[in-house]
């Protein structure tokens, strides 16, 4: 099974899980099979309207995705690793 | 070639207005911004003595890097010895000061000495041609900005300014030290903000040093080669990266709120009602209509985390507006708009005023039921009190714990005297410890962990990792927002001095920076016991059923000060503020 590597912020949410198996699917079937396990993690992810939050960036088996409308329609397979990196530091 | 040949320090003394130079200690090499400040102090400074007597030293410190063609490397460091926590402290600002003075070879600016006649005003130029103190009473009590407009209508394109707003001059404890932007309309808009080292400025009567290289070049590696290809390719490596914060660090506004730490009303919840009309996505939406946009606060930045904020009618406000500003002056005040903000920020900028402090100084007054929470109009009047040196005006610019004294008033978040930041220690507990044991308090640059779910054994080990890595990094010159990590800014060294420099090496670096201030601290009466945050961080719960509350014991506490060895994480750790 694929597996969502969690941004360390939103680790709340999988109770300090760093890493969650989902089945294959696309990138925002993946979102939304963590967002099942762990509550708040959807919120986080998505905006109202379903398109991911501004600050996210994906990562299919470290290579960056491009930003824009079809980042979530990416295809993840069996073996691929999805990694979130969230924009949360500074000030 | 760089290195400690030729380079110098700068001492200047204000009791006899003289200056006189110093060739750079050669076992210092390695060190700038905060890691030389905290060798200077140690040296020099008395920690026992008043932070705004004579006996105080005001440290000016570009780091390492500064000057050279390090992208994002030209922060200055100013230290000295905290009017407000009573420690030692430093505190970094972009613009352009550090690579003119680095250009110059000025390694510091070592400030000591008070003038007999307190009414007295001096500035000081530095340039290819010698350093001099001048009078300048007639800049008593200027703004920033008009300040700094009336300094550079008179020297070249190539000058910047190191400067006090009117906090400074009434050495308020929560006043900032004001540096240049490097675009062409050089603003006062980077602040070296906490801890009040503006006071300490204020105190040596010194209102601002103008810097000017002239035509002097850009510092040289002893490997040149070698130097320009980390340049290259770490450069690469960050532009073809994720970049995160692009959008600068406004934009973290409603995820923060979403973790709980978007403190709202004196930090009485964690989140805002009001977090849309805060969040920085307005700020963004506001250029297409208004100009501004984003940009970089010095020469050779390739984060640009910078905003440049407009009014309505498309005129420069302020710049930049970041989410600890957001956050203090913002939602912690119950002021629901970002445009009320920048009102604010560009107020704390003019008078020389830490944003964070100034911001909790006005919740606090707020919640002690002597303003109406929301009230933006009648806060952008405080600055008015401050400005004419009111008794009002004075304890909000001396910061919260004042406002405190002042009202009577209990709920005063805070850590030995300063203003908890916006990151919020209840939710982001390992962020606590830092709050709690690092030299500089409770400040969110020292060492940022947004990690809510870390297990609570692991918590002390991390937060003493990222402290080591900031304080390598602050004195660097190196911004956190490129996130450097030790092998990153230890490969720098290496070519730029043409020694291997190790991973040992490197470490050792960070702790004995950490390890000199945690001494001067001792000396100067710190007490271990007083590794706490106020009552209210530990009782007064937010988040969910109120339950997230700072209750970790003292020993886990304490775990963070006692050196660990150094494993794999500790140079994968990036620098975080």
């Amino acid at each position: 099974m694929p597996i969502v590597v969690i941004p360390t912020a939103f680790r709340g949410t999988t109770n300090g899980a760093a890493e969650v198996e989902v089945p294959a699917g696309t990138i925002r079937s993946c979102l939304e099979s963590v967002s099942e396990q762990a509550p708040g993690f959807h919120e986080l992810c998505f905006d109202k309207a379903g398109n991911n939050q501004r600050w996210l960036k994906f990562f299919l088996n470290e290579v960056q995705l491009e930003e824009g409308p079809g980042t979530l329609d990416v295809e993840v397979g069996e073996n691929d690793r999805v990694e979130v990196l969230a924009a949360v530091a500074g000030g | 070639m760089a290195g400690p040949e030729g380079d110098r320090l700068l001492h200047v003394d204000m009791t006899t207005q003289t200056t006189s130079f110093e060739d750079f200690p050669a076992e210092w090499k390695l060190l700038g911004g905060r890691g030389l400040s905290a060798k200077i102090l140690t040296r020099d400074c008395d920690p026992t003595c008043d932070p705004l007597g004579p006996d105080n030293v005001l440290v000016m410190a570009p780091g390492v890097l500064g000057g050279s063609a390090a992208p994002t490397s030209g922060r200055i460091s100013i230290g000295c010895k905290s009017p407000l926590t009573h420690g030692i402290k430093e505190a970094n600002a972009g613009g352009q000061p550090a690579q003119h003075l680095m250009k110059l070879g000025i390694r510091a600016i070592v400030v000591k000495g008070q003038p007999a006649d307190r009414d007295k005003r001096y500035g000081m130029r530095v340039t290819a041609d010698g350093v001099e103190v001048i009078d300048a009473d007639d800049c008593k009590g200027m703004w920033n900005y008009a300040l700094c407009a009336k300094l550079l209508e008179n020297e070249s394109k190539t000058a910047s300014v190191i400067s006090i707003g009117p906090a400074g001059e009434q050495m308020l404890t929560g006043a900032s030290v004001a540096c240049t932007d490097q675009d062409k309309d050089r603003r006062p808009a980077r602040h070296a903000a906490r801890g009040g080292p503006g006071a300490v400025m204020g105190s040596k009567g010194l209102k601002y040093v103008v810097v000017d290289p002239g035509k002097a070049p850009m510092r040289k590696a002893a490997d040149p080669k070698g130097y320009t290809e980390v340049v290259k390719a770490r450069s690469k490596e960050y532009i073809e990266g994720p970049q995160m914060m692009k959008s600068g660090t406004a934009s973290v506004v409603p995820v923060a709120n979403m973790l709980n730490t978007f403190p709202y009303k004196n930090r009485t919840e964690g989140q805002s009602p009001d977090v849309d009309n805060l969040d920085g996505a307005r700020i963004h939406e506001s250029f297409e209509e208004r100009g501004g946009g984003m940009h970089n606060c010095l020469t050779g930045c390739i984060v640009s985390c910078s905003n440049v904020v407009h009014d309505k009618e498309g005129n420069y406000k302020t710049s930049a507006l970041e989410f600890e500003t957001l956050t203090l002056l913002g939602a912690c005040c119950a002021i629901d708009n970002w445009d009320d903000v920048a009102d604010l920020d560009r107020l704390c900028d003019e008078l020389g005023l830490d944003t964070i402090e100034t911001g909790a100084a006005i919740a606090a007054l707020m919640d002690a039921g002597e303003m109406q929470w929301g009230d933006a109009e009648g806060a952008k009047k405080l600055f008015d009190e401050i400005a004419s040196g009111s008794d009002l005006g004075k304890a909000i610019g001396n910061g919260a714990v004042a406002v405190g004294k002042r009202t009577g008033h209990k709920r005063i978040p805070n850590s030995r005297g300063q203003a908890i930041p916006a990151w919020d220690p209840r939710p982001l507990k390992a962020t606590g410890i830092t709050y709690c044991t690092s030299p500089m308090g409770a400040d969110h640059t020292a060492g940022l962990i947004v990690n809510p779910a870390m297990a609570p054994d692991d918590m002390a080990q991390a937060s003493q990792e990222v402290q080591l890595v900031n304080a390598v990094c602050d004195s660097s010159g190196f911004c956190q927002f490129l996130g450097p990590d030790l092998d990153m800014i230890r490969e720098y060294y290496s070519q730029l001095y043409g020694e291997e420099v190790s991973r040992e090496q490197i470490a050792d670096q960070g702790w004995e920076i950490l390890s000199d201030e945690w001494a001067f601290n001792e000396k100067a009466g710190w007490k271990a016991e007083d590794d706490v945050l106020s009552d209210d961080m530990v009782n007064e719960g937010i988040g969910p059923d109120q339950a997230l509350k700072f209750d970790l014991a003292a020993d886990v506490v304490a775990k963070a000060k006692v050196r660990f060895d150094n494993r794999e994480e500790l140079f994968k750790t990036k620098a975080s503020g």
